[in-house]
């Protein structure tokens, strides 16, 4: 911090040097000086700065979209088990445990005949894509904001 | 952490943290770089110092203590930098480097010069950059650092002081007897119009 001092009354030369203008340093002049320093090489110089607003809002539709349709094939998942008989041979196979670990086939062969594959297909893909976009928006973006430099200052 | 102060990010420093010292070269390489760009004249050669200064920072780091802020001990490295690369190219011969001794008074130069004030009016000119970095650049050494100091990197005298190992009120008289070679420098130049 700059000490106080009693200012002293400006003169015709100290105006006139008060329109000297600053210089801008070369804008490479500070990455060349961390890569200078001794030592290891620099972390990714470091400020975490917002992230640009679009890619966020992209990933944020995208998971927005894979939760409606990952509810949805929930319920539909949900009614269509209920309705074939699916979960009628999973309710058995819990209550029968030991049975299924002696004889598996006996109740994966009803049972991969009632799922309604397509369906299941589709919720599963819809699982994976919310927890990747989600990752995306969150975590991913992280990395990208950590990389921005701080910007110029004036003094 | 760009919200720390000098000394935090100093202690950050001595931590071997090296994204505190990012944010110090953010801070302070752009007056660091006009000082030595005023002082030497030269661009790269002022990217130089200010490169130098911030290693001298990082490896020294530990040396530096609570008896001189951070930003006085930058500019005298700097300082020490620039004096170098004087040296070295010979544009400025040895002997006038050395700090004047207060007892000497004015030398004769400054005895000759007009230290009348410039006309009421100092003119808006398009070379007035160039003509203002000239004045600087054809001050003495010894003159010329106290100015830069002062006009480039706004240091206060007792900062100024501290750069140049003297104390305040030598600086403040460098300074003053600075004016009047500037004054007479831009007079030659044609500066006649007025500053408001």
């Amino acid at each position: 911090m700059k000490p106080q001092e009693t200012p002293e009354p400006r003169d015709d030369v100290d105006r006139l040097f008060a329109r000297l203008h600053a210089v801008a340093p070369p804008p490479d002049l500070a990455a060349r000086v961390m890569r200078a320093l001794p030592g290891p090489a620099p972390l990714a110089p470091t400020r975490v700065v917002a992230p640009s607003p679009a890619p966020r809002r992209r990933w944020g539709w995208v998971t927005a979209g894979a939760g409606i349709i990952l509810l949805l094939m929930s319920m539909r998942l949900g009614t269509l088990l209920g309705d074939s008989g699916a979960l009628d041979v999973l309710g058995q196979i819990v209550a029968n445990f030991g049975d299924f670990l002696g004889a598996p086939g006996d109740y994966l062969a009803p049972l991969a005949s009632e799922l309604p594959w397509l369906d299941l297909t589709v919720a599963v893909a819809a699982l994976v894509t919310f927890w990747l976009s989600s990752s995306a928006t969150v975590g991913g973006d992280a990395q990208r904001w950590a990389a921005k430099p701080p910007s110029n200052t004036t003094h | 952490m760009a919200h720390l102060s000098d000394q935090a990010l100093l202690r950050r420093i001595q931590r071997g943290d090296r994204e505190a010292i990012a944010y110090l070269i953010e801070r302070y390489q752009r007056s660091l770089y006009n000082f030595a760009l005023r002082f030497l004249g030269d661009g790269d050669a002022a990217a130089d110092v200010v490169q130098h200064t911030f290693i001298q920072l990082f490896t020294h780091a530990d040396e530096l203590h609570g008896d001189m802020g951070l930003r006085p001990w930058l500019f005298r490295v700097a300082r020490y930098r620039c004096l170098d690369e004087l040296r070295r190219d010979r544009t400025v011969p040895f002997s006038q480097m050395s700090a004047a001794d207060e007892t000497d008074g004015p030398s004769p130069l400054e005895q000759v010069v007009d230290v009348a004030p410039l006309p009421e009016a100092l003119a808006e000119r398009g070379d007035l950059q160039a003509i203002l970095a000239e004045a600087i650049a054809a001050l003495p050494v010894k003159y010329r650092e106290v100015v830069t100091l002062r006009y480039v990197a706004d240091l206060s005298f007792a900062e100024i002081g501290q750069v140049l190992g003297l104390p305040e009120a030598t600086a403040k008289t460098h300074f003053h007897r600075a004016k009047p070679l500037l004054r007479a420098f831009l007079r030659a130049r044609g500066i006649t119009q007025a500053v408001p």
